[in-house]
């Protein structure tokens, strides 16, 4: 019982991770066609300022939002360096030019910082166990990174139903042009959607590197990999699939964690991706995808 | 001159060229720029099978340097000594393979056949090293017909996630089947076989065999569904046998390319055939021109040299009275920086879909005026198929 409680723990607190970040690439996607691979570069950032943030003494509490308004400005510098001017492009060539991006901020963080890994934590009350039963606790990040992950998730659902710009949003990820015509200024929707798939991906990243105690110029790379997964498996450019396929994806690596024989469970990564070729080839679309496909 | 004379005479010249190039290199001597040397052919046979891969067919695939780690492996497994892979270190290897001495037995079979013992000696190494080379490229390709069946069904985007996936996988397997890979430790004590005019050779095969596919019927069905599927349908083109026609060439000259860098560096492990390698060997294509094999050429010449040369940047080099700091990472900056400018100013890259005029100069310069048309004249396969554009 307390097993599958701190199983059940883990498995939300790894899907919130994903879901913060997967959210952010289902929205560029969504609206701009672009694979974001410089979205786990987002991701990295965010601890690294709050590094930063915390030697010149500023308190934690105040370098986390900071860091995350700084995340959102390299979001938006981003999309109007290296994004923009390729509006119209083919989806390829987008998804080049993020791989370009990726490696910029991946080397400029390894520039400042060095290639190696930097201890990183938060307040220490994070690292204690609640103890919930007798001999059964669950961590205190665990159950952060949940609540945070679902503040943070509820605030943007009702930023995209309930505000005049969430809906434009929305709109303009359904039809870009349609949205264009009917006076919706594409320019601003797309540089919100930037500041909030960017704000979300440096609050994963600080969450995850307090999780797993350090940071490094490539922190970025699995929770992209995983993201991409989850929002394939909840059908791409879906919002409320992103999030849904990020749970399933938590769940579904505690579950090959626990229960596959010890030789293999280092192939869980493998063995997710299996699944997402599956996924693509029998339901391309996802779970809540809409019908639009491109296959042979 | 005919076209065909014309052709034969322009091969020659090319090989020719190619031999002087290769002799010349065989008389440098630095152990570094040999190495940066044999690094450009490599890379110039992984930017040539991606360029069949993805440029000619529109499939883009982030795949491709599993094959490579596919044929380094193998080969690497192939020919190093039995002392160095036995049974007690790498369990996973079936008994014969932990036995096989590539090398001697190559040598021993070739004193048999009348060799003397030093030319056998001589001549068993690169032999060893073309033998493990074509049986990785082998099994890559059987990898890529297998995994390319159902991937080879996706498009666009979906096609980039799912390879990224097969890319994963294999780093997944070499990372944990420690009974035969170690695992992040990788294979060690390869036998340095790879030698400046082996790799130009097999450089020079690719680039051969991948110019004739372009201009082959196959290569003519690549570009055009890459151009329009339902054109290309509507014309009998069977849309999923290209692609995986083009994917599994590409993974077998990967593969080859991968067998060459394990006998160039002596050591394979994981995290040299991952997402990194990967990235550079788009940027050569990207920036040399995605439909286009000279391109892809001068694309991994210039993108093996450059990094090269700016990495003495990050030594903190001095220039006149201003002395720079370590900057490591300065070299992906500068290249990241000119990549993306390259795709913002100059998407199609330097070549785009046109050619150097180095293999077709017959077809250039030597084109004769069409003759005066009386009849409609039946259509040539050339005019069937819908021309390719530059976009």
């Amino acid at each position: 019982m307390a097993f599958v409680l701190q199983q059940l723990i883990n498995a939300l607190a790894l899907g919130s991770i994903y879901a913060l970040m997967a959210i952010g690439l289902a929205i560029i996607f969504g609206i701009l066609r672009l694979i974001n691979f410089a979205h786990g570069e987002l991701l990295m950032i965010g601890p690294f300022f709050v590094l930063v943030l915390t030697l010149v003494g500023v308190p934690f509490g105040l370098a986390v939002p900071i860091a995350v308004v700084l995340a959102g400005i390299v979001g938006i510098i981003m999309e109007r360096l290296a994004y923009r001017p390729l509006r119209g492009a083919p989806d390829v060539s987008l998804l080049l030019t993020s791989l370009g991006v990726s490696i910029f901020l991946q080397n400029i963080t390894i520039m400042f910082f060095g290639g190696q890994s930097r201890a990183f934590s938060g307040p220490a009350f994070l690292d204690q166990r609640l103890p919930v039963m007798q001999n059964v606790g669950i961590s205190t990040i665990d159950v952060v990174i949940f609540a945070t992950a679902m503040v943070l998730v509820t605030l943007f659902s009702l930023f995209v139903t309930r505000t005049m710009l969430g809906i434009s949003m929305r709109a303009s990820a359904e039809n870009l042009l349609a949205a264009q015509l009917i006076g919706i200024n594409i320019g601003r929707v797309i540089m919100v959607a930037f500041i909030i798939g960017a704000g979300m991906a440096s609050v994963a990243g600080i969450l995850y590197g307090m999780r797993i105690g350090k940071i490094d110029p490539l922190l970025g790379f699995i929770p992209l990999l995983k993201a991409f997964v989850a929002t394939v498996i909840g059908g791409f450019g879906s919002i409320p699939g992103a999030v849904l396929g990020a749970y399933v994806l938590g769940f579904l690596e505690i579950l090959l964690a626990g229960s596959l024989p010890s030789g293999f469970t280092a192939y869980r990564d493998a063995i997710i991706f299996a699944l997402l070729i599956v996924v693509l080839l029998v339901r391309p679309q996802g779970i809540l995808g809409s019908g639009e496909t491109e296959r042979v | 001159m005919t076209i065909e004379r014309a052709q034969v005479l322009n091969g020659v010249v090319l090989l020719a060229l190619l031999a002087v190039f290769v002799f010349a290199m065989g008389l440098v001597q630095n152990d570094y720029y040999v190495k940066i040397v044999m690094l450009i052919g490599m890379n110039v046979i992984l930017a040539v099978s991606l360029t069949i891969t993805s440029g000619f067919t529109g499939v883009f695939s982030l795949g491709q340097i599993g094959f490579m780690a596919i044929g380094a492996y193998t080969s690497a497994l192939m020919t190093i000594p039995p002392a160095a892979k036995p049974q007690a270190l790498l369990p996973g290897l079936p008994g014969w393979l932990s036995n096989l001495d590539l090398v001697r037995s190559l040598a021993g079979v070739l004193s048999g056949a009348g060799l003397a013992a030093e030319q056998a000696a001589a001549i068993a190494g690169p032999l060893a090293l073309v033998v493990a080379a074509l049986a990785g490229a082998l099994l890559a390709a059987g990898v890529a017909v297998l995994v390319g069946i159902p991937l080879m069904r996706l498009s666009g985007h979906y096609v980039a996630v799912a390879t990224l996936g097969f890319l994963v996988i294999v780093n997944a397997i070499a990372l944990n089947l420690d009974s035969v890979t170690r695992g992040a430790r990788g294979l060690g004590s390869i036998p340095a076989l790879s030698r400046i005019w082996i790799v130009y050779v097999f450089a020079a095969i690719t680039v051969y065999a991948v110019w004739r596919i372009r201009s082959s019927p196959f290569g003519r069905a690549m570009l055009a569904q890459r151009e329009n599927v339902a054109a290309a349908q509507a014309m009998g083109v069977d849309i999923l046998r290209t692609r995986l026609l083009a994917f599994v060439v590409g993974a077998f000259f990967s593969a080859t390319a991968g067998a060459l860098w394990a006998h160039m560096v002596t050591a394979v492990a994981p995290n040299a055939f991952y997402f990194i390698y990967t990235v550079n060997v788009i940027v050569m294509i990207v920036v040399g021109g995605m439909g286009s094999v000279t391109g892809a050429v001068i694309g991994a010449v210039l993108l093996t040299l450059i990094p090269e040369l700016l990495r003495g940047l990050e030594g903190g080099a001095t220039i006149g009275p201003i002395k720079l700091p370590l900057l490591f990472g300065l070299s992906n900056i500068i290249l990241a920086v000119g990549f993306v400018l390259v795709m913002i100013y100059r998407r199609t890259g330097l070549m785009g879909n046109r050619e150097l005029p180095l293999f077709w100069p017959a077809a250039r310069t030597t084109a004769t005026p069409a003759p005066p048309v009386q009849a409609p004249a039946p259509l040539s396969s050339k005019e069937v198929i819908a021309p390719t554009t530059d976009s």
